[in-house]
């Protein structure tokens, strides 16, 4: 026994060690009887704590979006990774990335539309809520559309496919090689309908700029998504796009 | 009783089975998202808590055994540390807060929920039996995940009797809690 490391033990139940000390702990307590033995008294002692808590209502959406990605991290994606993309012709179509001007003329029509986005984008959800059940789906059926998408400053790339699960489109996006994000930014999908820019979803990239995300369309109505776009926000909140454009494609 | 057990449910989650994982969801989602509730005070975070929980459960195989005692007990010990987690990360400014663009019905589950009611009144009145500071300690301690010099910081208290004063406590807490709650103490909850 090491009284030092045995001290450890309450820092380490709250997770307040980190890298050498942490691991070090670890690997004493595989071996320390004293300590497990008062690991196991912390366990007991605490063990009725969680039932304290004050029933809280989840947010509306919790569920879809918790399952949709749990299932999507690694079945859905990975067996949408395995299709070809690039051998599918028909549907694919390889982008070349938006001019700058382009852009810059598409940052400033996003940022018109802006201003009425969450408003109209409320307006769809709570119609929307009164309609539609979201049921998780077994597999995905059918693609529908895939683009790539491409970076013209940047090393990034991506691909945005159109899912079509029974009655539930699901638009999945795919980037390598994102800028990572800081603090409070994260990369935003946004799907485009004329000059309206309708938002799909947040997401932010792992440590090696890869992400992978599924956001369900349930926009009411029919749309024909003209391109889909992904910008880098300074924060998951702000409501209209603020930031730039990184990656985009016609549909 | 014609209900799948939580282990049952947890074997099936492991072969990545989705129905399954869909009915632990629904049997955990209101004790779960109220307890990382409890400890982030935030929905966004919150959610993301539980997500992480249940990303755990399908993706990382053979976590939970029987020999880890209840499931429910395993589940909430994962849902604390995946809250202390997040805890550590805003305090680092490194967290992501997801976002909710689209909403759904709430569809009501027809699936059993573990519910708490009863526990919860009856662990409030036990808590209500410590001391201010004893209630103050077990706070700081358990739900905001404070080190103990943090803890002998703020109530003026010496570093070295802070373990023993947390000790103090949730025994005290234990044992008024399981003597008066014993009909539906942790038992009940499978």
């Amino acid at each position: 026994m090491e009284p030092k490391t045995c001290d450890n033990l309450l820092e380490y139940y709250n997770g307040l060690l980190e890298g050498k000390e942490k691991d070090a702990f670890e690997k004493h307590l595989k071996q320390c009887d004293a300590c497990q033995e008062e690991w196991a008294e912390w366990q007991d002692l605490t063990a009725d704590l969680p039932y304290l808590s004050e029933e809280a209502e989840p947010p509306v959406g919790m569920k879809e979006r918790i399952l949709t990605n749990v299932t999507a991290s690694d079945s859905s994606v990975a067996h949408h990774k395995t299709q070809p993309v690039n051998k599918t012709d028909e549907i694919t179509t390889n982008v070349s990335p938006i001019s700058q001007r382009k852009s810059k003329s598409w940052v400033q029509g996003l940022l018109a539309a802006g201003l009425l986005l969450s408003l109209v984008t409320n307006a769809y959800l709570f119609n929307e809520n009164n309609k539609n059940e979201q049921v998780i789906q077994e597999q995905i059926n059918k693609t529908f559309k895939t683009v790539q998408l491409a970076s013209e400053e940047t090393e990034s790339t991506g691909v945005a496919s159109m899912v079509q699960e029974n009655d539930t489109m699901n638009l999945v996006v795919q980037t390598n090689n994102l800028t990572q994000v800081k603090g409070t930014e994260t990369y935003q999908v946004w799907l485009i309908e004329g000059d309206k820019p309708y938002r799909a979803g947040t997401f932010t990239p792992d440590e090696n700029g890869n992400g992978a995300v599924v956001f369900p369309v349930k926009f009411e109505g029919d749309h024909e998504w003209d391109a889909v776009a992904i910008s880098h926000e300074p924060t998951p909140n702000s409501k209209k796009p603020v930031g730039t454009i990184v990656m985009a494609s016609n549909l | 009783m014609g209900r799948t057990s939580d282990y049952e449910l947890y074997q099936k989650v492991q072969e990545e089975n989705k129905e399954a994982l869909e009915m632990l969801y629904d049997r955990y989602e209101k004790l779960l998202f109220s307890f990382s509730f409890k400890m982030l005070r935030q929905k966004e975070l919150a959610e993301e808590a539980v997500q992480d929980v249940f990303m755990k459960l399908w993706r990382k195989k053979g976590l939970y055994s029987e020999d880890k005692g209840k499931f429910s007990s395993w589940l909430l010990t994962v849902t604390r540390n995946a809250c202390i987690d997040l805890i550590r990360k805003q305090q680092k400014n490194e967290v992501e807060i997801l976002e909710k663009d689209i909403d759904y019905e709430r569809t009501e589950s027809v699936e059993e929920t573990v519910t708490w009611n009863e526990e919860r009144e009856s662990l409030k009145e036990a808590v209500s039996s410590l001391t201010e500071e004893q209630q103050d300690i077990v706070e700081m301690f358990y739900f905001k995940g404070y080190s103990q010099s943090d803890i002998a910081e703020r109530k003026k208290i010496p570093l070295g009797t802070v373990k023993g004063r947390i000790r103090l406590a949730l025994k005290h807490l234990k044992k008024i809690y399981r003597e008066r709650g014993d009909k539906y103490g942790a038992e009940n909850l499978r």
